[in-house]
């Protein structure tokens, strides 16, 4: 069930960066790296400082997780953070500390043991207005420190500076030769920090007394101690103020992204790892290098998001806008959702698993269930689809013997649509290679009304599959249309089903034949999730003597030509984006095996071929053959079922003949008219007498609704059932005459 | 409009005249004047309009 307030959760836009999340102490290095390359560099060590307690320790000891974690590194190289702290650290010992009021909380806690996790926790506590005895057995504090400062791995100035900070700290009581046995009255809470051995305390939570990780050498592990004495101060904190003792939370895996480099230059370190005083300027230029890694995976790699230009986190909430079901909420994703062209490129990059394919298909869904789903924004293709299973279309052949049919093409409403020559070559083929054995049926798949969110309307365009494929005894399909296989594996599971190109690759074999030329197979988006056909198609292709270069995008990441997810109808604009974006990512000709996408390309200019042309036609003469426009699309159809019916009575040229010049015609197909619309208001129009004539032009101007939509014609008759087009346009509001 | 000088109906041989005209969408329900025949109702709208604010409204409305 779609959730999006568990998207918003789930997405890791605002997630740390990998460095971030390496971090034992969480360093927020996104921000503390742009201020030093901003030149901030008090704000830069504020930030570091949160996090580090200790800086001067920190920058010294820490054993760099975050080099390990920097995608710069499989680039060139890591950014070099501990010389970036070590210079702030540097920096910040020429200022003084702004001392600022902390209220007195009025609470004690007893820290046993000044070691590194002591020093740490007492500063903490103390920061929060807590007062804090530190007590210490030795004469003086600093523990096992004192080691790394012998053998020259921590500078003394930086131990100093820290044990400095706490006698200078007015809530902190430094007690040095005041070794602790038993229970101390007077304070909130006992906090146990001796390191390894024997703690000179049991622990006891329930009574306010704990212990950090008795056994932990802070030489060891200097991050896990100072983050270890982050956890506790929650917990002491929280036993002070509610009296129960929580343990302190598990430091589970931090979720983070792994950004992508493509188009990062190649840039050196600017500073040397282990330098120890790196200068301003250093800093700054291995500062510019940090590539400020944020998640964007789904952005970079969909169009649709970046068009609309909003952050994945504003989209989802928009996204919970949109289902809501309050009538005066505004929905502002309700053009993202019905943007979507399904190609599922983001779900396939997104570290989080969010599938906003899904997300979207069933917002359509949703939003049609409570009847909220514009009809502008597809009913277009509903009609389209009413029009390939309806009457005019729609066809079953069955061989004389329908009981033979082991095989059944089913070439999908666009084939058709496009030349009705693709269908009867196909189909000559298989009833060459299985005489007798291969049926024919056409219409559509019912991806429209899936795109469409619209269950009744998807349900009854199976049925209509599935009722021939039962009369014709359960044969094998046979789709030449990826989409169709895409929604037969999805919802027609028990339909046997093969893509046309592993059929054919299979019984064509290779054979010799003269060289083509090169081409870039152009997989639809509707193919990523086969592989077996995209082998296929290359097969078929090189068999037929085609050099094949490979387009940047290809196979399982196969981008969309603009014509999946049907956005046409609710933005013109992208989809023309997408579209001219796939017709330019590679320069040789395409070669397709989607008609949708062949035609895409034609209309974009761009050569390309369909795998039918290749296969059955003079293909060079068809890589520039123009797409045809939606009213040719619909006679297509009507012409294949005329072709292949025989007992179909001749169909009539229509009453109605229409002269449209080419402008014009761009036009209808762009406001989505087809001549068929004008037909029936001008033959209404002149049969009816109601229509408007303009005394200045002479031209008439008629009007019809038909379904949802209203279409206007202005023409001029001329005689013998001819009319001249002027205009024609259309709109959903309703007229109340 | 300038149209509306020289817009006749046809089946009854008006002139059509500004009158206000009710349209609706989505379930809203606006009033505009339009040309339209005094004696059948009939209405013209222009492609600038159909184009032009009408489709700004649809799409508003399409949003609610």
């Amino acid at each position: 069930m779609l959730d999006p307030h568990k998207l918003a959760r789930d997405c890791i836009m605002d997630a740390p960066p990998p460095c971030s999340a390496a971090c034992p102490i969480g360093v927020d290095v996104r921000d503390l790296v742009e201020r030093i390359r901003i030149g901030s560099h008090s704000a830069a060590y504020k930030v570091y400082a949160k996090s580090a307690i200790f800086p001067g320790i920190v920058c010294h000891l820490c054993p760099r997780p975050c080099e390990q974690a920097c995608p710069r590194g499989e680039l060139d190289q890591s950014i070099r953070l501990l010389e970036l702290e070590k210079f702030l650290w540097r920096q910040s010992q020429q200022e003084s500390p702004r001392p600022f009021f902390i209220p007195d909380k009025k609470k004690r806690v007893l820290v046993i043991g000044a070691g590194l996790a002591g020093m740490a926790i007492a500063l903490k506590l103390a920061q929060r207005g807590y007062f804090v005895t530190l007590a210490e057995q030795s004469p003086r504090a600093g523990g096992a420190l004192w080691a790394a400062v012998e053998d020259g791995r921590l500078p003394t100035e930086a131990l100093q500076e820290a044990i400095a900070a706490l006698e200078a700290h007015r809530f902190i009581e430094l007690a040095l030769n005041r070794p602790v046995t038993g229970p101390v009255e007077g304070y909130n809470a006992t906090l146990i920090c001796t390191g390894p051995g024997t703690p000179p305390l049991a622990p006891d939570p329930a009574r306010g007394l704990f212990a950090t990780g008795g056994a932990r050498d802070p030489m060891q592990d200097v991050m896990a101690c100072l983050r270890e004495a982050n956890d506790m101060l929650h917990v002491v904190e929280g036993f002070i103020k509610v009296g129960r003792a929580e343990p302190a939370a598990e430091g589970g895996a931090v979720a983070t992204f792994r950004p992508s480099l493509a188009g990062v230059e190649r840039a050196p370190a600017a500073v040397e790892r282990g330098a120890p005083a790196p200068t301003a300027e250093q800093a700054a230029a291995e500062a510019a290098r940090c590539l400020r890694c944020t998640c964007s995976n789904c952005v970079d790699v969909c169009e649709m998001l970046q068009f609309y230009g909003k952050s994945p986190k504003k989209t989802i909430e928009d996204l919970s806008d949109t289902l809501n079901k309050t009538p005066l909420v505004q929905k502002t994703a309700l053009r993202q959702i019905m943007s979507c062209t399904q190609c599922g490129l983001c779900s396939d990059v997104c570290p989080a698993g969010i599938d906003f394919k899904a997300v979207c298909l069933e917002s359509r869904g949703l939003l049609q269930g409570l009847g909220q789903l514009p009809g502008a924004l597809y009913d277009y293709w509903l009609e389209d689809m009413a029009f390939s299973n309806g009457e005019e279309a729609a066809l079953l052949l069955a061989p004389a013997r329908p009981d033979d049919t082991r095989y059944l093409l089913f070439p999908g409403c666009q084939l058709a649509a496009s030349d009705p020559g693709y269908v009867t070559a196909a189909y000559g083929w298989l009833e060459g290679e299985l005489p007798g054995a291969a049926a024919l049926l056409t219409g559509c798949c019912g991806a429209p009304a899936y795109w469409a969110g619209d269950r009744a309307l998807h349900e009854g365009a199976l049925a209509r599959i599935r009722a021939a494929w039962e009369a014709l005894g359960r044969p094998t399909l046979l789709l030449p249309c990826p989409t169709c296989l895409e929604m037969f594996s999805l919802h027609l599971k028990e339909l046997p089903a093969l893509s046309l190109w592993s059929f054919m690759a299979e019984r064509m074999g290779p054979a010799p034949a003269p060289a083509r030329g090169v081409v870039s197979v152009f997989d639809p988006c509707s193919s990523k999730y086969a592989p077996a056909t995209q082998e296929a198609v290359r097969a078929l292709a090189e068999g037929l003597g085609y050099a094949l270069e490979e387009l940047p995008q290809a196979r399982e990441t196969a981008a969309c030509c603009g014509h999946g997810g049907l956005i046409y109808t609710t933005s013109a604009e992208l989809y023309g984006r997408v579209r001219s974006g796939a017709a330019g990512a590679g320069d040789r000709p395409y070669l397709t095996y989607c008609v949708n996408c062949r035609d895409s390309f034609a209309a974009e200019g761009k050569p390309a071929i369909h795998l039918l042309d290749a296969l059955f036609f003079p293909a060079q003469e068809r890589f520039m053959r123009p797409a045809p426009d939606l009213s040719a699309r619909r006679d297509n159809r009507r012409r294949l079922k005329n072709q292949l019916v025989k007992e179909r009575p001749h169909m009539d040229s229509p009453d109605i003949r229409l002269e449209i010049d080419p402008a014009l015609r761009a036009t209808l197909n762009r406001r989505l008219i087809h001549e068929d619309n004008l037909r029936a208001v001008i033959g209404a129009a002149e049969a009816s007498g109601k229509k408007v004539l303009d005394g200045a032009t002479g031209h008439y101007t008629a009007h019809a609704a038909q379904g949802r939509v209203t279409f206007w014609a202005e023409y001029e008759p001329l005689g013998a059932g001819v009319y001249r087009l002027y205009d024609a346009y259309a709109h959903r509001m309703v007229i109340e005459e | 409009m300038a149209e509306e000088t020289t817009l006749r109906c046809c089946a009854c041989n008006l002139a059509l005249e500004p009158r206000k005209t009710t349209l609706n969408y989505m379930g809203h329900g606006f009033s505009v004047t339009l040309p339209r025949c005094p004696g059948c109702g009939q209405v013209y709208i222009p492609e600038a309009l159909v184009s032009g604010r009408m489709l700004e409204v649809e799409k508003q409305l399409e949003e609610k």
